[in-house]
């Protein structure tokens, strides 16, 4: 895990070096002269050599600060604070919606093969699959919010509604605060953008389950469950489904990642104030410090995730355990 | 005189494919009395596997199809019964054991917990009466240190083990019968012999009807009582297992002896006598007896007409025309 961590931060660090650009310049504004564009890159510590940068970078890094954003002069890690658990929130909800739904709809599809129902959920899971997500939302809140008026179109909380902040997880908050009237409000709100969000990995939870279920099916130990009288519930989903789990697991784990770095469309219609709109908006303006570190902590989530998954495996498949 | 415990009827199940019709089996007759067991052998694909899904409810539907026939079980039509009703007599009043230990074991649970299921779903038992009664299982199946073998992993044991897990998981809750397909074809000679002599011991101390399944006469002359021989979806024979070691009447039972090996003084060679030709094909039944085309002993009429399953003395049966007067 911390030698991926070391590579990703290089990577990450030299690569936003080759977006061209000043940012000194974009501070400043075109008129501004050398000397005082001079003055800025001196004081941002651009005016030494890329090693010696990275040295700085890491050195701040490994005591948690990730510098600070040229445009607002706040420090990185307090607009994280503020951006980043309306991201995760989004993202949890949608690989939720997608685990739970997709693997119900795949175990479905295997156990009525060729059925109406597996024909019709692995169409839905091609349209889901390539489906532009922006186009999809923008159908969602027409549809669901505009024509039927049942959910709200945009936000995360409706604006005369207050919750006292105590993790930034607005339905964790409320929760906490036994804020109820919130915590509805909160719900509504996340349903239509965690739906848009979730129609791929969903798609690609149904595919990968429905395969890896047939897969299962035919094997001698189904057998020998269905001849101890067990329902077809506890055959499917205790003893079937459990044999296919790693492959969906590891669709899971890599899907949330995806997620993370790819709710920025989401994000953006929805209007949802989360990472993914706070690093575009970095990268338009050369805030080096914002996108090395909004990237940084979106690397370091996947990476967790799926060393969880690693951890996973060895809990489903006890042959993988090593005495 | 004990009481017959399962009779089967006419049982005829078919396969419906893209390739056409497969009559797997075809108008199967046996009884099976209580505490007996019975034996029925033949080559691969000649039904015996698919009469015992059959009897079970377990063949795959679609394709697979029962067409006709009863399977009366202490009294009831089991033919007759809902999917539900089906369920509650599967594992409970009749289990079975399956010819690949080593895969038919679910990989990712624990020995104890696959035994104590049945235990839990037909029993009611809670986890510790459940828990004591399985150990209790494997103690009679002679696993070594049951304590400690109860959390082990399928992965974990050998190919004769894991038989005789399955042995406990068909015994646990006291069935009336126990079908066992192919219960020692996959293992070696030595661990057939002991899972043979522990199935026969259990069956004598529990009481429990035996199916025994196998295509091993060598196995059907050191544990069944009787014998039913098929061949192609029929039953072509019937017999107790002297007479029909002593004096095999139909062909094909005569050409199964002929290619087991016996012990041969040294200098004496002899070649075995194999049946020649294949198992015809399902989907297209020949006309006639369907062993004529493999038979040595066949005359014109053999080609023409299947002979039906003919009385012999000694309460035995045969499908051969040869048998027709006597």
């Amino acid at each position: 895990m911390f030698p991926t961590m070391f590579g990703v931060s290089v990577l990450i660090f030299f690569m936003i070096q080759l977006i061209p650009g000043d940012p000194a310049l974009l501070i400043l504004g075109e008129r501004a002269t050398e000397s005082s564009l001079k003055a800025v890159r001196i004081n941002m510590g651009l005016d030494k050599p890329l090693h010696v940068q990275y040295g700085k970078f890491m050195y701040k890094l490994v005591q948690g600060d990730l510098g600070d954003s040229f445009r607002s002069n706040e420090p990185v890690t307090k607009e994280i604070a503020i951006f980043f658990p309306a991201t995760i929130e989004l993202s949890l909800v949608a690989i939720i919606i997608a685990s739970f739904v997709g693997m119900v709809a795949g175990v479905i599809s295997a156990t009525k093969q060729y059925s109406i129902f597996d024909y019709s959920s692995m169409v839905f899971s091609i349209m889901g699959i390539s489906m532009p997500i922006f186009w999809l939302g923008l159908i969602f809140i027409l549809i669901f919010s505009v024509h039927l008026g049942w959910l709200p179109i945009s936000g995360r909380l409706s604006a005369h509604m207050e919750v006292e902040l105590v993790t930034g997880f607005v339905l964790l908050d409320s929760l906490i605060t036994k804020n109820w009237a919130a915590f509805r409000d909160a719900f509504w709100h996340i349903l239509l953008p965690g739906f848009t969000l979730s129609t791929i990995p969903m798609a690609l939870v149904a595919r990968i389950t429905r395969s890896s279920m047939l897969e299962v099916l035919r094997q001698d130990y189904i057998r020998t469950a269905n001849a101890k009288g067990l329902s077809p519930l506890v055959v499917h989903y205790k003893h079937a489904l459990r044999n296919a789990l790693i492959p969906i697991v590891t669709v899971i784990g890599l899907s949330f990642g995806i997620l993370m770095g790819g709710a920025v469309l989401t994000e953006t219609v929805f209007a949802w104030p989360g990472m993914g709109l706070w690093i575009l908006n970095g990268v338009y303006s050369r805030d080096y410090n914002v996108v090395q570190g909004g990237v940084l902590l979106i690397a370091f989530i996947f990476i967790l995730v799926n060393t969880v998954v690693d951890i996973l495996y060895v809990w489903i498949n006890p042959r993988i355990r090593v005495n | 005189m004990p009481k017959t415990l399962l009779e089967v009827k006419g049982l005829t199940t078919h396969f419906f494919t893209d390739r056409g019709v497969a009559r797997a089996v075809d108008d199967v007759n046996f009884e099976l009395l209580e505490g007996e067991t019975l034996s029925i052998v033949g080559e691969s694909g000649c039904g015996k596997s698919v009469t015992a899904l059959s009897i079970m409810g377990l063949i795959p539907h679609p394709p697979g199809k029962i067409i006709s026939g009863s399977v009366h079980f202490n009294g009831t039509n089991l033919l007759n019964l809902s999917e539900r009703e089906m369920r509650r007599i599967r594992g409970n009043k009749i289990s079975m054991i399956f010819q690949e230990p080593m895969t038919s074991l679910n990989p990712v649970f624990k020995i104890g917990d696959q035994i104590a299921e049945v235990l839990k779903l037909h029993q009611n038992l809670n986890k510790k009466d459940a828990r004591d009664r399985v150990i209790d299982l494997l103690n009679q199946v002679r696993i070594p240190s049951p304590e400690e073998r109860v959390n082990d992993y399928p992965h974990q044991m050998s190919g004769g083990m894991r038989q005789r897990v399955m042995i406990a998981i068909a015994l646990a809750c006291d069935p009336k019968m126990i079908i066992a397909d192919e219960p020692t074809t996959a293992l070696d000679v030595t661990i057939q012999a002991q899972i043979l002599s522990l199935m026969d011991h259990l069956s004598k101390s529990t009481g429990t009807s035996i199916l025994l399944i196998t295509h091993d006469l060598g196995v059907v002359a050191e544990t069944a009582k009787n014998v039913v021989v098929m061949y192609a979806g029929r039953v072509v024979e019937k017999a107790d297992v002297k007479s029909l070691f002593d004096d095999p009447l139909h062909p094909y039972t005569i050409g199964l002896m002929g290619s087991i090996p016996g012990i041969v003084a040294k200098d004496k060679k002899i070649r075995l006598d194999a049946i020649p030709g294949t198992v015809p094909n399902l989907f297209d039944l020949p006309d006639g007896c369907r062993f004529s085309r493999r038979c040595k002993d066949a005359f014109e009429r053999c080609y023409k007409e299947e002979p039906e399953l003919f009385d012999y003395k000694g309460g035995r049966k045969v499908r051969c025309w040869k048998y027709e007067e006597a």
